[in-house]
């Protein structure tokens, strides 16, 4: 007789944190779960036309974060969410140091001779198709699913930066890009690298990593839900991964 | 929008207001539809009311200050993809769930609106588990609700959306400095228990300029002038609607509905 999910005991904790970074190792292949790979050999007009691109459709962040929040039924958690999005829609709306992930991407392409007009107008255009549906579905991911699986979604980029080297991998990243930076002549390599620093472990992201760890570990207690979050976070692998989608 | 029939050519051909004239419009529409407080609130002011009746009042609004304003603000939030607007509406989320959330970034200490408001009702002897586990009136929950969804869903857009909070704070703005007036003067009520309308009002002086510039700007056409407007009216309606089941509780031989357990 097939079992039914009443006979299934959830993992423990532990073991479901376990499962979900074997399954990344596994993705990925042998590959480094760590972003950064693409600093060097490339020009300013190459990394301007990417940052285009990125920009073109408009920024996200608030979308997908946004739709954590509303979706957290428990206050406790749905406050630290919001505090993160204060961390990524900008510490200085509070008066804080940090500028919102959106303005430091705009520090970023600025410094790449994108100017804030040529911005908004990218962000007015159609998104690209591809980005299209891949957003689309990050955004139902974090809008649909019960909350602790939509928060532990973030564990497989915010995630990866509790993972043994990381700290040594973006220490590296920076270092690299403002060296790569510098020799290209931009002029304020501060700003530039800004961005990258704020996505590394010693910026705001290990902070988030923790609190997704700790949801995955209080949260995501049933067998069902440590189904959906798995699902969910393979398919938010499959959306990072270039070309295979 | 709800569900009526959209704007068609004749009503679109209209050339929109000026930014100024179009706040203008709005402001006057609130003064034509509620040139006066809601009854309950009126009562409040002229010091008609119970005790009881104010204690009332405090436990059939905790779910909004609690659940109703956080998800709707947030709501909003969600769909404004302009960043100078969107930083000032977390700006006001912050406010909303409560200024001590950033306490690791800038010291600050002011807790969230639902627990200021049951500080209110503390002040006024009522337990925290009397005002929490009330079941709300029908209608107020419905009001609420209303809230909630229209903010979320397509009913309201993210310029529509700013347009009610401009609605509500215009409202709040208005009466609820007589509110506290009256609270303190006329019924005894010490001043460590109207700090939620200290927060509240100063909260709202922080957001009405931005709110006012945003809607002058962004609502450019004669539609999303016609459509943010309506939404105007509509945070008027329930506002208004919040306080019904309040004032009918007070003057009916029988209480109105209220939320099943």
């Amino acid at each position: 007789m097939a079992s039914t999910s009443k006979d299934r005991q959830p993992l423990s904790a532990g073991e479901f944190i376990e499962l979900m970074e074997q399954t990344r190792a596994e993705f990925l292949e042998g590959k480094s779960p760590f972003r950064g790979d693409n600093i060097t050999g490339r020009s300013v007009e190459q990394i301007a036309d990417s940052k285009r691109k990125f920009h073109t459709g408009g920024d996200p962040n608030h979308r997908f974060e946004g739709e954590r929040y509303l979706n957290t039924t428990d206050k406790e958690v749905r406050r630290k969410q919001l505090r993160k999005l204060v961390d990524e829609g900008g510490q200085d709306t509070v008066g804080g140091p940090m500028a919102s992930h959106p303005n430091l991407a705009r520090w970023h392409s600025n410094e790449f001779g994108i100017s804030n007009e040529e911005i908004d107008q990218l962000e007015m255009e159609d998104a690209d198709p591809e980005t299209l549906v891949k957003e689309g579905w990050w955004f139902d991911v974090n809008r649909s699913s019960p909350w602790p699986v939509a928060i532990a979604s973030c564990m497989v980029g915010e995630g990866s930066k509790r993972l043994p080297g990381s700290v040594e991998h973006y220490e590296n990243v920076v270092a690299t890009a403002r060296r790569e930076f510098a020799k290209l002549g931009i002029k304020n390599v501060d700003r530039a690298v800004q961005l990258i620093i704020e996505h590394a472990p010693f910026g705001a992201d290990m902070e988030h990593a923790r609190f997704g760890e700790e949801v995955v570990r209080a949260a995501v207690d049933t067998p069902e839900l440590q189904d959906e979050a798995l699902k969910a976070f393979i398919l938010t692998m499959q959306r990072n991964a270039r070309g295979r989608v | 929008m709800g569900s009526q029939l959209p704007y068609g050519p004749k009503e679109l051909a209209a050339a929109p207001l000026e930014g100024a004239a179009f706040i203008a419009l709005l402001k006057s529409e609130k003064q034509r539809k509620y040139p006066e407080p809601p009854p309950f609130l009126k009562s409040l002011i002229q010091g008609e009311l119970s005790m009881d009746e104010i204690r009332m009042w405090v436990q059939d609004f905790y779910p909004y200050w609690n659940e109703g304003l956080v998800y709707a603000t947030g709501a909003i939030y969600v769909k404004t993809n302009d960043e100078p607007l969107r930083t000032h509406m977390l700006r006001r989320m912050v406010d909303v769930e409560g200024e001590e959330l950033v306490n690791d970034l800038v010291g600050w200490t002011t807790p969230a609106y639902e627990e200021l408001w049951l500080r209110f009702g503390e002040g006024l002897s009522l337990d925290r588990a009397e005002i929490i586990d009330f079941q709300q009136f029908t209608r107020t929950y419905m009001s609420m609700r209303t809230l909630m969804t229209y903010s979320r869903f397509w009913d309201w857009t993210w310029l529509d959306g700013i347009a009610t909070w401009y609605a509500a704070d215009l409202q709040w703005k208005e009466h609820y400095p007589k509110v506290m007036a009256a609270l303190k003067d006329t019924y005894g009520v010490s001043d460590d228990s109207l700090e939620f309308f200290r927060v509240l009002l100063e909260d709202v002086d922080s957001h009405i300029t931005w709110e006012e510039e945003g809607l002058a700007y962004w609502a450019c056409t004669t539609e999303r002038q016609l459509t943010a407007a309506r939404a105007f009216r509509e945070r008027l309606d329930i506002e208004d609607q919040l306080l019904v089941a309040l004032e009918t509780a007070r003057t009916a031989e029988r209480l109105p509905f209220q939320t099943p357990v």
